[in-house]
C-alpha cells in the first residue's frame, strides 16, 4: 500500500483519537448541561423488592389531574386561551364598535405584527410554536379564521415578508430600528391593494414592541434608529410615520366608507406613545393585549366578538404617558459607566474582570408608574409643592391631561358596574385592612369586574414621601349576569398603608421601620388609580371642578390614626424585628449629600437631573469587588459537624416539619465538600446525594410557561421506573415533543388581576411539570416595572409590586399543591439589562422596600414560595449575592423564606463569589461547568476550616434546599428502599467506542506507515 | 530564498498555510487573553501547550524541506505529516473546552460591544486553528511532489 496514504490513515486515527479523548474531557466538564440538552442521565434508580399497586400509589404522591398527555395539553391551551381572554384591556370603544356582530366578520388586518405577533419574548421567554399535537398553538390570523372571520388575503399576501421589531441588544447606543413596511412599498408590491379593502367592513391595526432578554430600549431619540428619525419617530416606544401611514390607510378607507369599523390592537409589554391613536376619532377602538402566548390570541378573538356573551374584564398594568422619556426614572435610564472605568479595569488592576462596569442612580425614589402622576396630580389639583412646574412636563406648566393617557388600572367593559365600599376594618394587631365591596352589574352584558382598594395616606409637608395612592389589594367576581351582584372581600396587609421610615428611631439601637403617620387614611375604589384618587379627592372636599376625569360615589372609607404609630409594623409576619438593611443602596452612603431624590415637597427643586459623573470611589470599590468575607480568621462561630452519621435519608422528612432538629441532622450527614459542590456547581440539574438520599433535581426555565426542553425530553432520564410510572410516556406520544413555551408573558397575566385564574395558572404548570418530571422552575417575574424602557419587562407583572406580588403568590401556590417549585426572578433590583451583570442601581431603603422589594415579599409570605432566583445585578455597589441584608437578613429573616435560592447563570466567579453565596444561603449557582479555577480555587474545605459561619450558613441553605426539594414532584417515584446507580449515557458509551476504534486504527495504520518509512529508508 | 521557492511544492505550500493560520490562531488567542475581560481568567496552557508544539512542528518540516534531503529527514518528515493534524486537533478541542462556556455567557448574558470585541479574537483563534488542522491532514495524504523547480 502506498506510504503517503498509511500516513493519512495514520494521521485521520490520531486526528479522531485528539477529537474524542479531548471531546470526552468536554462533555465531563459540561456533563450537565450535556444531559440536560440530551435528555440523559448518570443516574438509575432501582428498587429493592417487590412494588404492588398500594405503593404505587404512595410512590407517586404528586398526582396530575390529568389520565393523559392529551387531556393536559389541552387544559394548558385552556389557561393560554382565558389569560387572552381576561388579560385583554378594552382602552377605547367609540360608535359601538365593539363587540363586533355576525355582519363584521370580514375583516383586514393591517400593519407587519398582525401578521408576525408578539406571542412570546427573545431569548428565555421565546415563543415555542407547537404542530402536530393536540394543542397545537394559533397565531393571531388562525385565531380569527377559528372563530368564522374571514380575512382578507389580498392584504395578507402585500404584508408577507414583513419583520418582527426586535428590542435592540442591551449594548451601547444600541437603538431601535423600526421594521414597519412603508406604504410606498406596499404599493411597490401591488398597486391595488387597497382595492380589496371593499369586500371587508372592519379593519383591524396592530401595532407592537417586543421583549427581550438582555435587551434595552433607549429612551427619546437616543434610541431611535437614523432612518426612523427621518420618519419623525421620537422615542423607540413612540410611532413612525410607517405606522401612522398604515392607520390613516384604515382611516381614510373608513372615511371613503370602505371600512365600518377600525380597530386597533397593540400587542406590547412597554408601555407605547399611543396619544395620537386615542385622540384620532376615526379610531372606534383600541384593545391592549401585551404579549398573549400561543393560545391568548383565541381569548383576544373572543373578547372583540363577545363570545358567550363575554366581555372584557382586562385592566392596565402600567401607565400609558404622552411621552415616556419624560418620567422622572427615564432621567437615569442609560448605561452610565463609572468615570473611572478605564482605571478600574486597566490591565493589572486588581479589579480588572470583575464586572466593575456601570451604575444606575434611581433618584426617582418611590415616584415610579403612578405614584408619579396621580402623585404630582394632586398636588397640581391641590396647587401646591410647585407640581405644575415646567420640568417633566410635554410643554408649558404640568398638567395629568397632557401627560397621562391611560392611568394604571384603567379598563372598559361591554357592560357597566356599580361598586359600593361597603366597609372597611383596619386590624393593627393582625397587620390587616379588611374590606368588603359590593358589585352589581349595571349593564345588559355579562362580565366579570375587578375592585381595585386603593389607600390614600396623609402626606405631611417635608415629612415621608408617600405616592397619593397606592393599590393595596384587588379582587375579581365571578361572571356576572346583567343585574347580579357579588359580594368580594379583600384583605390587605397593613404594610402597604403604611410607609417605611429609615430615620425610625426604634429604641434598641435599630433605626428604620414601617409606620404609619398620624392622620385621614381614605380607602378607595375606582375603575383605576386615577379614579380612585378622583373619589378621594371629592371625599376630602376638593372643588369636584377641579379633577381631570371621572369619580364615582359610594367608593371611599376613612381611618384615622391619632398619633404616629411606630410599633404595629415593628415586627414581620415571621415575628422578626425590622431595622435598616439597605443604607448602603443609597450612593449618599459612600458619597454625602451627593443624589437629591425626588420629593413631593418641591417637585421643581427635585426632580431628578441625570447623574452620569460618578466615580467608584476607594470605599465604594472595596465593595464593588465583592471580596467581603475574610476566610483566612476564625470567626468565632461554633464548631460546624459534617459527615455523620444519623441514619436519616431525605425521604425520611417528608412530613417533618422545618422547625424540627432531624432537618440538622440530615443536612450533617454530607461531607463539607459535597455542600460546597452543591452551592459551586448546583446548577441545570442538582445531582443526586447518596449520603442523605436526595435525588436529582432537575431545573427549568420560562416565564412564558415550561421552557427549554420538549414535554417528553426528560421522561427516559428522570422518570425512575418507567414500568410503574404512571406519567412515563414514550415517543410514540403523540404529544412527546409538545413544548410548553407558548404562554402568555406577564404583563397579559397581570393585566386579568384575577388571582384564580393565576392560580389556574400555576397548577397546570404543576401538572404539567409531574408529567415532564421537572420539579423547579425559574418563573414568575416579579421584579417591577421601573422604565418602559427594560425590554425585559415583558417577563415580569407591572409597575406595581402589590399587583406582581399577589398574582405571583397564587401562581406559586398553584404549582405547590403539584409540587412544583414556582420561583419568582429575578431577586432583586434588575431594572435594566444594560450590563445586567454587574450594574450597580443605587436608591433609597424607602424605594428598595416598597417598591421594588414588595412583590417578592408577598410572593414569599403569602405565596410561601419555596423557591427564588436571585438578579445579575447588583445592589448599590454590592453584588447582590454578597448583599446580606437582602439576601439573608431581609429574605430568609424578615420574610420567613424556607426553600433554596439560587443565582442565575453565574458568569463570572469573581463577582459570583462562591464563598458569599454561601455565607447567604444562595444555594444553588448555576455554574454549569465543575471547575474551581479563575476565582473559587479558595472553595474547598481545607481553606474554609475557620469559616465557620460560611459553614453554619451552607448547612442552613443545604437544609432549605432539601426542605423545598421534600415538598417537590421530585420524590415522586422514589422510596426508601431504593438505590442510585451511577450509570454510562450512550454518548459516554460512544466516546468509548471511537476511543477503542480510533485506538486500534491508529495502531494499524501506524504500524504499516512505520514499516513503509522504514522500508523507505532501506531501500 | 532560491532554496525555499525550490522546494516548494503542494505539501509544503499547505504547511506553510498550516505554520500561518495556527500563527494567526496563537496571536489572536494571546490578543483574547489580553482582553479586559479575559484578563481576569487564566488561560488555556493546553492549547497553548499544543499550538506552540505544532508551530514548532510545522516550522521544521518547512525547515527540512529546505535543507537538503536526506533520509533521517524524509523520516521526520513523515513523522510531523502523520502528527500534526492530531496535535492541532487536540488545540482546537482544547480551546473548545475553554471558551465555550464563555461565548455562551457573553452571548446569552453579558453581550455588549466590550465583550463582544474582546471573544472575537478566540473565535478567530479556534476558526485559525481548526482550518490549520483540516489543512494538515489533507497534506497528510499527499505525495511529496515537486510543483515547481528554479534552475541554479
Amino acid at each position: 500500500m502506498k506510504n503517503n496514504l498509511m500516513r493519512g490513515l495514520f494521521a485521520t486515527s490520531l486526528f479522531v483519537l485528539a477529537f474524542s479523548l479531548v471531546g470526552n474531557l468536554s462533555t465531563n466538564a459540561y456533563r450537565q448541561d450535556v444531559n440536560r440538552f440530551l435528555g440523559t442521565s448518570n443516574y438509575k434508580i432501582t428498587i429493592d423488592g417487590e412494588v404492588s399497586g398500594g405503593d404505587i400509589d404512595s410512590l407517586y404522591p404528586y398526582k396530575s389531574d390529568y389520565s393523559s398527555t392529551k387531556e393536559l395539553v389541552q387544559a394548558f391551551a385552556d389557561v393560554g386561551e382565558r389569560m387572552g381572554e381576561e388579560g385583554t384591556v378594552l382602552l377605547k370603544n367609540e360608535n359601538n364598535c365593539l363587540p363586533l356582530d355576525a355582519n363584521h366578520k370580514k375583516v383586514t388586518l393591517l400593519g407587519t405584527i398582525a401578521y408576525n405577533p408578539y406571542q412570546g419574548g427573545q431569548m428565555g421567554s421565546g415563543y415555542q410554536k407547537n404542530v402536530g399535537t393536540d394543542a397545537d398553538t394559533v397565531s393571531f390570523v388562525n385565531a380569527l379564521k377559528e372563530r368564522g372571520f374571514e380575512v382578507n388575503k389580498d392584504v395578507q399576501t402585500v404584508f408577507k415578508g414583513g419583520n418582527q421589531h426586535a428590542a435592540p441588544a442591551a449594548s451601547l447606543q444600541a437603538q431601535f430600528q423600526n421594521k414597519e413596511l412603508s406604504v410606498s412599498e406596499l404599493d411597490s408590491r401591488s398597486a391595488n391593494w387597497k382595492d380589496s379593502f371593499a369586500n371587508y367592513n372592519t379593519a383591524i391595526v396592530v401595532f407592537g414592541r417586543n421583549g427581550g432578554e438582555n435587551a434595552s430600549y433607549l429612551p427619546g431619540l437616543d434610541g431611535v434608529s437614523e432612518a426612523d428619525k427621518a420618519l419623525h419617530q421620537s422615542d423607540p416606544l413612540g410611532l413612525n410615520d410607517n405606522e401612522r401611514d398604515i392607520l390613516k390607510v384604515a382611516t381614510d378607507a373608513k372615511k371613503a366608507g370602505k371600512f365600518d369599523k377600525v380597530i386597533v390592537i397593540l400587542n406590547t409589554s412597554s408601555t407605547m406613545e399611543i396619544k395620537e391613536i386615542k385622540e384620532n376619532e376615526d379610531v372606534d377602538a383600541m384593545m391592549m393585549v401585551g404579549v398573549p402566548g400561543g393560545y391568548g390570541f383565541r381569548g383576544v378573538v373572543d373578547v372583540m366578538m363577545g363570545a358567550d356573551n363575554l366581555s372584557p374584564s382586562g385592566h392596565l398594568t402600567d401607565t400609558f404617558v404622552t411621552k415616556n422619556s419624560l418620567s422622572p426614572a427615564a432621567q437615569n435610564y442609560s448605561l452610565y459607566k463609572f468615570t473611572n472605568y478605564d482605571e478600574i479595569n486597566a490591565q493589572g488592576s486588581e479589579y480588572a474582570g470583575k464586572l466593575i462596569n456601570s451604575y444606575l442612580v434611581e433618584a426617582e425614589g418611590i415616584y415610579t408608574g403612578y405614584y408619579y402622576y396621580e402623585t404630582r396630580y394632586e398636588d397640581a389639583v391641590r396647587n401646591r409643592n410647585n407640581a405644575d412646574s415646567v420640568k417633566g412636563s410635554v410643554s408649558g406648566a404640568w398638567k395629568y391631561e397632557n401627560e397621562v393617557v391611560y392611568p394604571f388600572g384603567y379598563g372598559l367593559s361591554y357592560t357597566t358596574f356599580e361598586q359600593k365600599l361597603d366597609s372597611v376594618e383596619v386590624d393593627l394587631a393582625a397587620k390587616k385592612v379588611r374590606a368588603s365591596i359590593t358589585v352589581k352589574n349595571t349593564g345588559s352584558y355579562s362580565g366579570k369586574s375587578v375592585a381595585e382598594l386603593y389607600v390614600h395616606a396623609p402626606y405631611i409637608d417635608g415629612g415621608l414621601e408617600k405616592a397619593s395612592i397606592r393599590l393595596i389589594d384587588f379582587g375579581k367576581t365571578k361572571l356576572l349576569a346583567p343585574n347580579e351582584s357579588e359580594v368580594v372581600n379583600l384583605e390587605a396587609d397593613l404594610q402597604d398603608v403604611a410607609t417605611w421610615d429609615s430615620s425610625c428611631d426604634n429604641g434598641d439601637g435599630t433605626k428604620g421601620s414601617y409606620v404609619l403617620d398620624a392622620g385621614k387614611y381614605y380607602f378607595a375604589l375606582g375603575n383605576g388609580a386615577h379614579e380612585a384618587l378622583n373619589n378621594v379627592l371629592v371625599a376630602d372636599g376638593v372643588d369636584s371642578s377641579l379633577l381631570t376625569g371621572s369619580f364615582t360615589p359610594n367608593c371611599v372609607q376613612s381611618y384615622v390614626v391619632d398619633a404616629k404609630d411606630t410599633t404595629s409594623l415593628r415586627e414581620s409576619f415571621s415575628g422578626t424585628k425590622l431595622e435598616n438593611q439597605l443604607e448602603d443602596a443609597d450612593l449618599n452612603y459612600y458619597q454625602p449629600g451627593t443624589v437629591t431624590e425626588l420629593s413631593r415637597s418641591n417637585w421643581d427643586l427635585t426632580f431628578p437631573k441625570t447623574y452620569d459623573n460618578i466615580a467608584a470611589d476607594a470605599e465604594m470599590l472595596k465593595v464593588l469587588k465583592g471580596d467581603i468575607t475574610d476566610i483566612s480568621v476564625d470567626d468565632g462561630w461554633p464548631e460546624v459537624k459534617w459527615d455523620q452519621k444519623n441514619g436519616l435519608t431525605l425521604l425520611d422528612l417528608k412530613d417533618v416539619p422545618f422547625e424540627d432538629p432531624r432537618w440538622g441532622q440530615l443536612i450533617e450527614q454530607l461531607s463539607f465538600d459535597e455542600a460546597l459542590k452543591l452551592v459551586a456547581f448546583g446548577g441545570v440539574v442538582t445531582q443526586a446525594v447518596d449520603s442523605i438520599g436526595s435525588p436529582q433535581l432537575l431545573q427549568n426555565d420560562g416565564p412564558n410557561g415550561i421552557n427549554n426542553n420538549a414535554l417528553g425530553h426528560n421522561v427516559d432520564a428522570f422518570s425512575t421506573m418507567h414500568d410503574i410510572d404512571p406519567y412515563y410516556f414514550d415517543s410514540s406520544d403523540k404529544n412527546f415533543l409538545y413544548k410548553g413555551g407558548c404562554m402568555a408573558l406577564g404583563v397579559t397575566i397581570a393585566q386579568t388581576f384575577n388571582k384564580e385564574l393565576s392560580y389556574e395558572q400555576g397548577k397546570i404548570y404543576g401538572n404539567y411539570a409531574i408529567w415532564a418530571h421537572v420539579p423547579i422552575h425559574w418563573s414568575c417575574g416579579l421584579n417591577t416595572h421601573r422604565s418602559p424602557y427594560n425590554a425585559r419587562n415583558h417577563e415580569y407583572y407591572s409597575e406595581d409590586g402589590v399587583l406582581g406580588g399577589y398574582l405571583g403568590a397564587n401562581m406559586i401556590r398553584g404549582g405547590r399543591e403539584k409540587g412544583f417549585i414556582i420561583s419568582p426572578k429575578h431577586y432583586a433590583f434588575n431594572d435594566t439589562e444594560l450590563n445586567r451583570s454587574g450594574v450597580a442601581p443605587f436608591m433609597s431603603e424607602q424605594k428598595a422596600r416598597q417598591i421594588e422589594l414588595r412583590s417578592f415579599q408577598i410572593a414569599i409570605e403569602k405565596g410561601e414560595a419555596l423557591g427564588i432566583m436571585t438578579s445579575m445585578s447588583r445592589i448599590g455597589a454590592t453584588p447582590i449575592n454578597a448583599h446580606e441584608g437582602v439576601m439573608y437578613n431581609v429574605l430568609r429573616k424578615e420574610w420567613g423564606f424556607h426553600g433554596l435560592n439560587s443565582t442565575d447563570a453565574a458568569s463570572n466567579k469573581y463577582y459570583f463569589s462562591a464563598k458569599e453565596c454561601a455565607i447567604n444561603c444562595v444555594t444553588m449557582t448555576t455554574q454549569n461547568k465543575v471547575d474551581y479555577s479563575n476565582g473559587w480555587e479558595y472553595f474547598h474545605p481545607e481553606n474554609l476550616s475557620k469559616a465557620k459561619k460560611l459553614q453554619a450558613r451552607l448547612q442552613e441553605g443545604m437544609k432549605c434546599q432539601y426542605y423545598a426539594a421534600v415538598h417537590s414532584n421530585a420524590i415522586n417515584g422514589y422510596s426508601k428502599n431504593m438505590k442510585v446507580e451511577k450509570i454510562m449515557t450512550w454518548y459516554d458509551m460512544a466516546f468509548i467506542g471511537i476511543d477503542i476504534g480510533a485506538g486500534l486504527a491508529a495502531l494499524a495504520a501506524g504500524f504499516f506507515f512505520v514499516k513503509g518509512v522504514l522500508a523507505k529508508k532501506e531501500g | 530564498m532560491k532554496k525555499l521557492l525550490a522546494s516548494l511544492n503542494v505539501q509544503t505550500c499547505l504547511l506553510l498555510s498550516t505554520f500561518v493560520f495556527t500563527l494567526v490562531a496563537l496571536v489572536s488567542y494571546i490578543i483574547n487573553i489580553s482582553t479586559e475581560y479575559f484578563q481576569a481568567y487564566a488561560p488555556s496552557g493546553a492549547y497553548f501547550a499544543f499550538l506552540i508544539l505544532s508551530l514548532v512542528f510545522a516550522a521544521g518540516f518547512i525547515v527540512l524541506k529546505i535543507l537538503k534531503e536526506n533520509k533521517i529527514f524524509k523520516i521526520a518528515e513523515n513523522v510531523i505529516l502523520a502528527v500534526l493534524p492530531g496535535l492541532l486537533m487536540a488545540a482546537v478541542m482544547f480551546l473548545f473546552l475553554d471558551r465555550i462556556y464563555y461565548v455562551l455567557v457573553i452571548f446569552t448574558y453579558e453581550k455588549n460591544e466590550t465583550n463582544m470585541a474582546a471573544l472575537m479574537p478566540a473565535l478567530v483563534s479556534f476558526a485559525a486553528a481548526a482550518l490549520a488542522s483540516i489543512i494538515a491532514l489533507a497534506s497528510s495524504f499527499m505525495k511529496d511532489k515537486e510543483i515547481g523547480q528554479v534552475k541554479e
